[in-house]
């Protein structure tokens, strides 16, 4: 199989996941809270990726888990006090950046 | 060449086919301050594809067919490891699995519409259209929400693309100390941190954050995926014990 088929074959069953439940609503009953449930998905898959995608270089050694681990909390701060997304998302990477370069130097 | 005055249905049409403009721009618009997390994110799946061993083509494509960042990355990597394809389709296929969630929240405020509709709009379906989606049927259900989300997806769409192929180009031009790798976490974070309210909410990110690290070492990268389920039917039992 080349590189071409699996991206491919990858794609397609991407598609298949997106399209799934949107057409096959016509021919089944949605569950009774479908749409209450829905409003769950975002926070609970955010989470989930976000946690899944920082917990490697939180647990590294060294300088990365303190500098991803202090942009997150600069990035959560800001945002839970009202900062829209993009400013809170500037000042985490700013922090990332700032402290790396901190611990780069030492 | 004989040039008519518009007749009254023409300028009905053209009135018709504007009317969603607003709409499809006020969508466009909620979208930009995501691609602050987006962009960089692409440019680091771009650079990532150029520095790699596998068809360039191939890589970059990726854009196209799968057209979702993290599992983007895990194709192009354990393809350039030489993983065995099938371990590489299935990797792909379970950091996506989340997607179906998204279909499922999105199949009710979709139905009725033309299925190339429905075809079309959930192609452009990935974590940001979703999120800024969702808000705009909030605001607008029906035909105008639906105009959002294009507006919005479309907007998400072209800006991926056009990331990813300027990160391939500049290649290793972007220094590695900006750190781009960390964008779309951080990027997730800030729209948890400001949009998540009340106890059901916080719960579902809560438990789906704790689910997907403890995960973490799971194969296929499922740790996210039982972090969705879990995060949504936790919050779900907050909501149903309320009085």
């Amino acid at each position: 199989m080349t590189a071409w088929t699996v991206i491919l074959l990858a794609g397609l069953g991407s598609y298949l996941f997106r399209v799934s439940i949107v057409f096959a609503i016509d021919r089944l009953h949605a569950p009774a809270g479908m749409e209450r449930m829905a409003g769950f998905v975002v926070p609970a898959a955010f989470a989930g990726l976000a946690a899944a995608a920082l917990i490697e270089p939180l647990a590294a050694r060294g300088g990365d888990g303190l500098a991803v681990g202090s942009a997150g909390i600069v990035t959560l701060a800001l945002a839970s006090r009202g900062r829209p997304p993009a400013a809170a998302f500037a000042g985490g990477l700013l922090t990332l950046w700032a402290v790396s370069a901190l611990l780069a130097i030492n | 060449m004989t040039v008519t005055a518009p007749t009254a249905t023409d300028r009905d049409t053209t009135t018709a086919s504007f009317r969603g403009g607003p709409d499809l721009l006020a969508g466009a618009r909620a979208m930009l301050p995501w691609l602050v997390g987006v962009v960089p994110f692409g440019l680091m799946v771009g650079i990532t594809v150029g520095s790699s061993s596998i068809d360039h083509g191939a890589g970059l494509a990726t854009g196209v067919t799968i057209y979702a960042g993290s599992a983007q990355l895990a194709a192009i990597s354990l393809l350039e490891q030489g993983a065995a394809p099938a371990v590489a389709v299935a990797t792909v296929l379970a950091i996506n699995a989340r997607l179906v969630f998204y279909s499922a929240s999105m199949a009710p405020r979709w139905q009725g519409t033309s299925a190339w509709f429905r075809a079309s709009a959930s192609y452009l379906l990935i974590d940001p259209s979703y999120a800024v989606g969702a808000a705009g049927y909030d605001r607008h259900p029906g035909c105008r929400g639906n105009r959002h989300y294009i507006g919005a997806a479309l907007v998400l769409w072209a800006a991926w693309q056009l990331s990813i192929i300027a990160g391939y180009l500049a290649g290793a031009g972007v220094p590695e100390a900006l750190h781009l790798e960390h964008a779309i976490p951080l990027f997730l974070l800030a729209e948890l941190g400001h949009s998540v309210r009340g106890r059901p909410a916080l719960t579902a990110a809560a438990v789906g954050a704790l689910v997907a690290v403890v995960g973490s070492g799971l194969p296929l990268h499922a740790g996210p995926l039982l972090g969705i389920a879990a995060g949504i039917g936790a919050a779900g039992l907050v909501e149903g014990s309320r009085p």
